[in-house]
């Protein structure tokens, strides 16, 4: 059976039917209150676009707030840990202040590191304190030069929720 | 610059760093503080990245921290916390009903836009739809996209043409009307149509890159599994062209998953009838039928009729050609009808064929002879040699049956010439050769003729057949 095409069968008309599974979908990924009308505006108006292909608009709608909270989630990891290697390669490869302030620096850098993986410790000092580009981090390391950016991340988020007590899950 | 050990960033930048929404100096004044250790910062900003919304964390499984965190709550339990919807819900409800009578608004323009497109001469086409803002509509795109699908078969430079113009828009779509995921759904649909007309061309490097096209973009679409299956089901009909039949099974399950995902029973009949195909190439006749009954229960007639039609001609031929004529004779009637309303010309003349095959095949051989007479002098009047050839020796077996040899014989001494006249084969020639002269002198067996079509329609398959007669000749 094809769809009803949207001038017979609204799309704001399944939006009461829907909404109680959608909540739940919400909650359970923890989105914040402010940030679920993108997650929910992007999804009805995909459908909206794809009305007439889709065969169970309640099921398709369902699952693809679920993509998106994922999606969401897995978005504001990447920008965290973005502003976290940008941060620390501003604090830590290009130091511009005095000596003592500098070595504290390393001191509290190193103090952090100790709480990780031998693998992550090791990585992190070539790229932050001995400021190694990714290609020659690999090379050191013995990684592949396309694998680097993927293993870095995962020492990155390591560290990071040391430092922040966010604990999301290793991407995989 | 502040203190590091003793000034806290504050709890609006700490959720603010979360987001990625500081600029690098405020940035690195957080990390810098947060290296120090201080204690009330670090949980400051882990409450702001609510525990258990993990990037990647699932329903009904522990949610964890990395950490082996055994406080986490799970995602049911955060699914009935009352976290507050409501006004996200009705600014939603509100933004929709505008956004949807503007979307329907955009639909009914589409007839006019596609009458100004064909108005125009077709190497003009490209360049307006370009250049004119009007026609950067997604309803456009997807009307074209929709005529080339529909046009494939029969038609394959027009198809190319709506798929190239439909591409033309979908590029050009503006990203503040249209939502991001849908666009990049709609172009990777684009891609992929192109791709698959390219591939009826015989245009495979070409073909490969558009689907490649198609692949990328739909990473970065709504991840849709209807969208995803009706990609690799185009793409597994390119696989299966180049003989890279593994490549084309793998594709064709992973879209058999995807269907029954999106819970699209035509996808999942769409995937069966192509594994059909498949199995076909491979010479697995028995697991072919078997596929092609069971997809041809999923298809929807609505959805796709070609293609519904496309496959109801296989099965028959399937059916024929493993002797089951009582099988097949149940499903003509509904064939034909599909002709009738769908078919061209020539894939009507070919089911004719297939009929008077049934017939034979079930000993009704005087309409059997009526049927191969017509589509003989169809094909004759379309310039076919090759298969006015073939439909000769079914029907110069037919006559034999009957004990027409004056028949057989005239029409031995017809095939040569047209043949010769359309056909340049010279091993194809040879072997209506050998058939004319065992007419002439009357040394034509049943089991000749049956060699001589069989070897021409091995032919097709393979050019480099070369034909070997048991009587000697050739």
């Amino acid at each position: 059976m094809t769809q009803p095409s949207i001038a017979q069968q609204g799309i704001t008309e399944i939006l009461p039917r829907v909404r109680p599974a959608l909540e739940r979908v919400l909650g359970g990924y923890d989105i914040p209150a402010e940030d679920a009308e993108d997650v929910l505006q992007d999804s009805y108006l995909v459908l909206l676009h794809k009305w007439e292909q889709v065969q169970c608009p309640e099921a398709w709608l369902i699952g693809t707030v679920r993509k998106k909270c994922i999606m969401y989630w897995r978005k504001r990891r990447r920008r965290l840990i973005d502003a976290m290697e940008a941060s620390l390669l501003e604090l830590l490869v290009e130091p511009a202040r005095p000596l003592q302030e500098n070595r504290d620096l390393c001191r509290d850098f190193e103090r952090v590191l100790a709480r990780l993986p031998p693998r992550c410790q090791t990585l992190l000092r070539l790229r932050f304190v001995l400021g190694l580009s990714p290609c020659e981090v690999a090379a050191e390391m013995g990684y592949q030069p396309s694998s680097i950016r993927k293993i870095t991340s995962r020492c990155l988020g390591a560290l990071t929720r040391e430092l922040t007590a966010v604990g999301f899950l290793e991407e995989r | 610059m502040m203190d590091h050990k003793s000034e806290h960033p504050g709890r609006a930048s700490l959720a603010r760093f979360t987001r990625g929404e500081l600029s690098r100096e405020e940035s690195r004044e957080v990390v810098r503080h947060l290296l120090a250790g201080c204690p009330v910062c670090r949980a400051a900003v882990g409450s702001s990245w609510p525990q258990g919304a993990k990037a990647g964390a699932r329903p009904g499984g522990n949610a964890g921290n990395g950490n082996g965190d055994s406080n986490v709550i799970s995602f049911a339990e955060r699914a009935h916390r009352a976290t507050d919807y409501r006004d996200a819900f009705d600014r939603v409800a509100r933004t929709l009903a505008a956004r949807e009578e503007s979307f329907l608004s955009e639909r009914r323009e589409v007839p006019a836009l596609r009458r100004t497109l064909e108005s125009l001469p077709a190497a003009e086409r490209r360049s307006r739809v370009r250049e004119d803002v009007t026609f950067h509509r997604w309803s456009l795109a997807e009307a074209l996209l929709d005529e080339s699908h529909a046009s494939g078969g029969a038609d394959v430079a027009r198809a190319q043409e709506l798929a190239e113009l439909a591409l033309e828009v979908a590029e050009r779509l503006d990203p503040g009307r249209y939502p991001a995921a849908a666009v990049a759904d709609l172009r990777a649909r684009a891609w992929a149509q192109r791709g698959n007309t390219l591939r009826i061309q015989a245009l495979f490097p070409q073909s490969r890159e558009a689907f490649e096209k198609a692949t990328q973009l739909l990473a970065e679409g709504s991840g849709d599994p209807a969208e995803r299956c009706r990609v690799l089901l185009l793409k597994a009909a390119l696989a299966g062209d180049v003989k890279s039949y593994d490549e084309a099974e793998r594709l064709l399950d992973r879209a058999l998953w995807l269907g029954g995902r999106a819970g699209d029973r035509h996808l999942r009949g769409a995937a069966l009838v192509r594994k059909s195909y498949l199995a076909q190439k491979r010479d697995e006749t028995e697991k072919a039928l078997e596929l092609m009954r069971s997809g041809l229960a999923l298809v929807d007639p609505e959805e796709d009729p070609r293609m519904l039609l496309v496959a109801q001609h296989n099965l028959v031929h399937m059916l024929v050609d493993t002797g089951r004529y009582r099988e097949a004779l149940e499903r003509v009637e509904e064939t034909r009808n599909l002709h009738l309303q769908l078919g061209g010309r020539l894939d009507f003349l070919r089911f004719r064929w297939l009929e008077g095959k049934i017939y034979q095949g079930l000993g009704w051989v005087r309409q059997a002879v009526s049927l191969y007479e017509d589509v003989r002098r169809g094909f004759v009047s379309e310039g076919l040699g090759f298969d006015m050839a073939l439909v000769s020796l079914d029907l110069a077996m037919a006559y034999n049956q009957l004990g027409r040899e004056s028949e057989v014989a005239e029409l031995a001494e017809e095939m040569l010439p047209i043949f010769r006249s359309r056909e340049a084969h010279q091993e194809a020639l040879a072997a209506v050769l050998t058939f004319r002269d065992a007419v002439r002198n009357r040394t034509a067996t049943l089991s000749l003729m049956q060699e001589v079509s069989d070897y021409l329609r091995r032919l097709r398959a393979d050019p480099s057949a070369r034909f070997r007669s048991s009587q000697g000749t050739g």
